[in-house]
């Protein structure tokens, strides 16, 4: 039997604000599938609380009619996506309605029969699925630009993404906050790209009475209410849906250890800087010295690469020369 | 009561992963002849600018700072450092104002700051462009594609632009780069860069420390408020824009 639960809470940011809490969610049971989908409304507009409400109701309400048991992958993501094209839809006509165009939203939708998940995405929430293997594994990708910021669901087919995994015991759909927290940036380089602990406090669920299931979605919210500001100060929304059929293997020990965040941003940052002063008497602005105004010699940087390219330009002369005299 | 797992993990979670947002700050300053005269109160302004962020040490750890000039050609003097570990600048001034070039290369650098700070697992803000100029373009290529560049990633909120124009500067060419917005107006001499860095300094520090996403309060300052006394006024170039 798949269960689900699931809790969105405002973020600290905004609660100051009096902004209201921007991201939407819904999970339904279907005969066939039990359907999840979280949306994020986009910060810079002014109503976009009420894009991804709109956006979340329409497409869930859209696939509950529309998918069923025996679709092909390919029927399956039509469907998924024609969700989509009438959330958008929907969204505008209200966006029309209030002659006002600042509805913007992502939207992240996970379709799972107890065993296969099939996602549909539009922007930069995400979902990650925790195998039968017991290995978690993001399985969307943030759709954003290389500076990072995001293609919300206006940005029309062209940029949604559907795919499906099988094998999936457990499934956690996330607005951004959460998602960047579970699916961290600095871990991206790493062996492990999740941070297991608290991906697992979330997921790993065999819970089946229902009134378990209510303590535990109380349990959820309380924690993203309480979660250190500092660490995530947006809104937070989580879904979470998984088949207490399936109990997945458990991994070594140490899959399951916390990530070393000191060491993880010491080594981010390392590797920002490249380029060292040519000069080595540094002076340390740090230290706020009454003559830092004073003019000293003047101190040239150049980048590495800058210093190599120069390095076997003098290189290249002085050979030419060489083969010149002989 | 919280179910204990979770409770657990929030005591744990103490020393997690801060989020926070590095913040670029580029300064791009004209070093062609004319600012000759002003330019020991350019490094003095520049230096005092780096001295009041570090007062922050929160906000300093969060900003980066480079330093770009233009004068034939474009030259990075500091590249990207931790404005902690930046060095007493001292810039010299000569030759002509090429001022494409100098756009050029401090577009770049900001685009790849944000997309290191992407490989490196960072998050970034958008990036400031702080341009100083007190002449029209006398050498280089035509400015045009570049100017449409810098305005695509500004309306894109990519990065912010911020005009320091000193005496003598190409208002035609500053109204294409910002629209007439952000440009400030030396009124006085080249003293008043002092008061302007003080301010890029305590706004800075407020835009570094803000939360993701969110707009941070304008400091306080005389800065731009001749009322007050500033030297800086604020630019009016609209009867500047599409002129032939």
């Amino acid at each position: 039997m798949i269960f689900q639960y699931k809790a969105s809470v405002a973020g600290p940011y905004h609660i100051k604000n009096n902004i209201p809490c921007q991201d939407s969610c819904a999970a339904k049971q279907t005969e066939d599938f039990m359907i999840g989908v979280v949306a994020d409304g986009i910060g810079s507009q002014i109503h976009s609380d009420i894009g991804s409400s709109i956006g979340v109701k329409v497409s869930v309400a859209y696939c509950a009619e529309h998918l069923k048991k025996g679709m092909t992958d390919d029927e399956i993501k039509k469907t998924m996506n024609n969700a989509f094209v009438y959330a958008y839809q929907a969204i505008l006509e209200e966006a029309d309605k209030q002659q006002m165009y600042a509805h913007d939203t992502t939207l992240c939708m996970g379709v799972y029969d107890g065993s296969t998940l099939y996602y549909f995405q539009a922007g930069d929430s995400g979902i990650v699925a925790l195998l039968m293997d017991g290995s978690y594994t993001e399985v969307t990708r943030q759709q954003r630009d290389e500076e990072g910021r995001v293609f919300p669901l206006c940005f029309g087919p062209d940029y949604w993404e559907f795919g499906k995994v099988e094998n999936v015991a457990s499934v956690m759909l996330m607005t951004d906050g959460v998602l960047e927290n579970v699916c961290h940036p600095l871990l991206k380089n790493e062996e492990i790209k999740i941070n297991v602990p608290l991906a697992g406090l979330f997921m790993a669920r065999q819970g089946t009475a229902e009134e378990d299931v209510k303590k535990l979605e109380a349990a959820a919210k309380q924690f993203l209410e309480m979660y250190p500001e500092n660490l995530l100060d947006d809104d937070k929304t989580i879904v979470v849906l998984w088949n207490n059929e399936c109990v997945p293997a458990v991994k070594e020990e140490s899959y399951y250890e916390p990530p070393d965040w000191l060491a993880l941003q010491k080594k981010s940052l390392e590797g920002l800087y490249d380029a060292e002063p040519e000069n080595n008497d540094v002076i340390e602005t740090n230290g706020i010295s009454e003559n830092k105004d004073v003019v000293q010699p003047e101190k040239k940087f150049r980048s590495k690469r800058k210093r190599k390219k120069k390095e076997k330009k003098k290189n290249r002369k002085k050979k030419k020369a060489h083969t010149l005299k002989r | 009561m919280l179910e204990k797992a979770f409770s657990d993990y929030l005591v744990n979670v103490v020393n997690g992963p801060v989020n926070e947002q590095r913040l670029p700050v580029l300064i791009l300053a004209d070093t062609s002849i004319s600012m000759g005269d002003a330019m020991d109160d350019l490094n003095a302004s520049i230096n005092h600018f780096i001295r009041k962020v570090c007062e922050d040490e929160k906000a300093a750890s969060l900003i980066d700072l480079c330093i770009v000039t233009f004068d034939d050609d474009a030259e990075v003097v500091m590249p990207w450092t931790n404005i902690n570990k930046a060095e007493v600048v001292r810039l010299r001034a000569g030759g002509c104002t090429n001022t494409t070039a100098g756009l050029e290369l401090a577009e770049k650098l900001l685009t790849e700051r944000g997309h290191a700070y992407i490989d490196h697992g960072c998050m970034g803000k958008k990036g400031m462009l702080i341009m100083l100029t007190d002449g029209a373009q006398t050498s280089g290529k035509n400015p045009d594609e570049i100017i449409a560049k810098i305005r695509r990633r500004v309306d894109d909120k990519k990065m912010l632009v911020s005009v320091l124009a000193a005496p003598g500067y190409d208002k035609a060419f500053v109204a294409k780069l910002t629209k007439g917005k952000a440009v400030a107006e030396l009124h006085g001499d080249s003293s008043g860069f002092a008061e302007a860095f003080d301010f890029y300094a305590i706004s800075t520090k407020a835009v570094s420390l803000s939360a993701p996403g969110t707009t941070p309060e304008t400091p306080e300052h005389t800065f731009g408020d001749p009322e007050k006394g500033s030297q800086w006024h604020k630019a009016d170039l609209k009867d500047w824009l599409d002129q032939d």
